[in-house]
């Protein structure tokens, strides 16, 4: 079971709720609404190749209407908030 | 970005095609991020014409592939399955026109030398 899916068809948008904007302020993490079919290993070839941006730790939920949230940590040299800022997800 | 003119997209290279296929790609991923961060509406309605952008080059590339596929096959014996004639099942295993025209000899002869006659007949 090796197929991986086409890394363009994994992420899908990011999350702006309150809460994920917390986690971008405090954690370093961005949250992003993912395709279900995708696991944690796509999601990373996804995140650095479309955005390089390298990643720490990912973790994934599934939510009650089947969609797919992904929790991406990164590392303390990259600034949470700060690309956040470059992809437009806080203003 | 204007809008995209297909008669323009058959006439570039397959990498040519893969490239603005992955450019429409990474268009849709911003404007969806747009989306969620209530973005203007001008941007909202370009989603639409994006992804019929999107639509649109994978059907040129796989248009164009199956064209190249029939020229590539075209005096061979044996076709791959679905480059041949789909029909219906019952159809395809008909007899052809040629085979179902086929005659014996003797019945070819017998059609030479007493076809259907016409008659009148006087009133």
């Amino acid at each position: 079971m090796q197929t991986s899916m086409d890394y363009q068809q994994v992420l899908k948008y990011p999350l702006v709720t309150e809460a994920a904007i917390q986690s971008i302020i405090k954690e370093n993490t961005l949250v992003f609404m993912v395709d279900v079919c995708a696991n944690k290993k796509d999601i990373r070839n996804a995140f650095e190749n479309m955005l390089k941006i390298k990643t720490k730790k990912i973790n994934t939920l599934i939510n009650y209407d089947g969609t797919k949230k992904a929790y991406i940590q990164l590392p303390p040299e990259n600034q949470a908030a700060t690309i956040a800022k470059r992809l437009k997800i806080l203003a | 970005m204007a809008r995209i003119k297909v008669h323009e997209l058959r006439e570039k290279t397959k990498t040519d095609l893969f490239a603005q296929l992955k450019e429409l790609k990474t268009e849709l991923a911003l404007l969806r991020v747009a989306k969620v961060t209530g973005g203007a509406p001008n941007k909202l309605s370009k989603i639409k014409v994006v992804r019929t952008g999107i639509a649109q080059v994978l059907t040129v590339i796989s248009q164009t592939q199956k064209a190249k596929l029939r020229e590539a096959y075209k005096n061979k014996k044996y076709l791959p399955l679905d480059l041949r004639p789909k029909k219906t099942r019952a159809i395809r295993r008909r007899l052809t026109k040629h085979q179902a025209s086929l005659k014996t000899e003797r019945e070819k002869k017998k059609e030479k030398y007493f076809p259907l006659r016409k008659y009148a007949i006087k009133a």
